[in-house]
């Protein structure tokens, strides 16, 4: 070995010590070495996180698929609400027939004095002889 | 010695592979694209004529990549890096009297493949030695215009006489005594020792590189990173030498840090080279700016003395994108007392990573 090499490798071990006990006093960081493409999303990321185009990515395709899944449950919770929500809608609609109802024996009530209610009477009346004389086999005319 | 550290490194590859093929497949896979565009307007006067050039930056050129990995069980990871670069008109290949684009052509970065685990990562194919980037160490966020590697901004450009005679170029008397860079080697990185990490590397012509790198953050101090490497290239050079860099920055929390760099060469019957680089800089918000000084004595000739003052400004104005502006004085002092004129550099460009 030439002369420098003894010299070399003293101050190698010296920084090396140095190195250590300097170390020692902090956390770690990672260093990007500076001719390197800066570290960090570029120009065209989609994601400020992001550090090259992900062509192919496992971990975040595993992420992406067990976010489907969960959304997939969640339509399926939503469809179960949405039948618990038909039926509430059903309800609505028996109570809105039943307001009718009233309303309508209400204005039965108003007009049973009326020559309307009592041609209306008449009429239902009539109808119902006609069925009957349909079931005895006999026509009215 | 070097015979041992070979067979060691084949056994190393051998027992790696081995763990590989009996390990299980787990499918953790990633696989990215990025890369960069990093152009730049340049005026150079080497005191007797000037010229203004249209460049690639070459402090950090473009290029693209693809990085993939896959987890392969017991705790292993398997990956690829494949980095090309495509530098039209380099800035550290322009001289004064050049009409032309220049060259431009794709040129190879990295091509490698690595197991990494528990027990460190070994590397294999071409790529940064162990160490490469140990006289590069800069926090100063300004490093894109101006770092310690003053060849890439200029290099090509002929010193010249009060006559115009051409004398030699800066990069002939410049060298920041850095590790070797993009060779087909196999490397080895220790898992991290608490901040710091080991690196070794075997290359062609039997040339071996050891590194230790240092990265911390101490509340109240900021942020330190430092590296020292050594080289011996055996017989991959001629004349073979071995050479020693090392660099340290400083980054406090208020934005002020100061970079430090010093390598020195012992050639094998030459001269014994040394480089020194201090610059100091101030970060604040998405701007950085820095002033730097830097000398190399005794490179081309015994005597030399080759010295650089700079600054330089950086500005992110949006994710991935840097406008920046940077100058550089160049002068050589030559003890045959020869009358060398100053070379003056001032660049300004923008680099765009794009992913």
């Amino acid at each position: 070995m030439r002369n420098l090499y003894p010299n070399c490798l003293k101050v190698f071990l010296t920084g090396l010590v140095l190195f250590l006990l300097v170390g020692c006093a902090g956390k770690p960081f990672d260093y990007h070495p500076v001719s390197e493409i800066p570290k960090g999303p570029g120009l065209f990321s989609d994601k400020e996180d992001e550090d090259g185009k992900v062509v192919y990515d496992s971990k975040r395709n595993k992420a992406k698929e067990s976010s489907r899944e969960s959304h997939r449950v969640t339509d399926q919770q939503s469809d179960v609400k949405t039948d618990k929500s038909v039926g509430d809608e059903g309800k609505v609609q028996d109570y809105k027939e039943f307001q009718e109802y009233q309303e309508w024996k209400e204005w039965q009530k108003s007009k049973k004095d009326s020559d309307e209610f009592k041609e209306f009477q008449e009429w239902r009346e009539w109808k119902s002889y006609q069925e009957w004389q349909k079931k005895s086999g006999l026509s009215a005319e | 010695m070097k015979k041992n550290v070979i067979k060691l490194s084949f056994l190393s590859v051998i027992t790696i592979c081995s763990v590989v093929l009996l390990s299980a497949p787990v499918n953790a896979v990633s696989f990215k694209v990025s890369g960069q565009i990093n152009r730049a307007i340049e005026y150079v006067d080497n005191g007797d004529e000037s010229e203004l050039f249209h460049v690639d930056n070459d402090n950090s050129s473009t290029r693209f990549r693809f990085v993939g990995s896959e987890e392969i069980g017991h705790g292993m990871t398997v990956g690829i890096v494949w980095e090309t670069q495509f530098e039209s008109n380099s800035s550290s290949t322009i001289d004064v009297g050049q009409n032309d684009d220049g060259t431009s052509e794709f040129t190879e970065r990295i091509f490698e493949a690595y197991f990494s685990g528990t027990w460190g990562k070994a590397t294999i194919g071409q790529g940064d030695g162990a160490a490469n980037g140990t006289a590069e160490v800069d926090l100063s966020g300004t490093s894109v215009v101006t770092y310690a590697g003053v060849n890439d901004m200029a290099g090509s450009v002929t010193f010249v006489d009060s006559s115009g005679a051409p004398i030699t170029t800066i990069s002939t008397t410049r060298n920041q005594f850095d590790g070797l860079s993009r060779n087909d080697r196999l490397r080895y990185d220790t898992p991290k020792l608490g901040p710091v990490t080991l690196s070794t590397s075997v290359t062609n012509g039997d040339a071996w590189e050891l590194a230790a790198r240092l990265s911390t953050e101490m509340e109240g101090l900021g942020k330190i990173a430092a590296a020292i490497g050594y080289v011996d290239t055996e017989d991959r050079t001629t004349p073979q030498y071995d050479q020693i860099g090392a660099s340290i920055s400083w980054l406090h929390d208020t934005g002020v840090n100061l970079t430090l760099s010093y390598g020195t060469r012992d050639t094998d019957g030459g001269t014994e080279p040394k480089n020194f680089y201090a610059k100091l800089g101030y970060i604040h918000g998405k701007q950085a700016v820095s002033i730097e000084w830097g000398q190399t004595d005794d490179l081309a000739v015994e005597g030399d003395e080759s010295s650089s003052y700079g600054a330089g400004y950086v500005y992110n104005i949006y994710k991935g994108v840097e406008l920046y502006a940077g100058y550089r004085l160049y002068e050589l002092d030559r003890a045959s007392g020869l009358n060398i004129e100053d070379i003056n550099v001032l660049m300004a460009g923008t680099r765009v990573k794009f992913w």
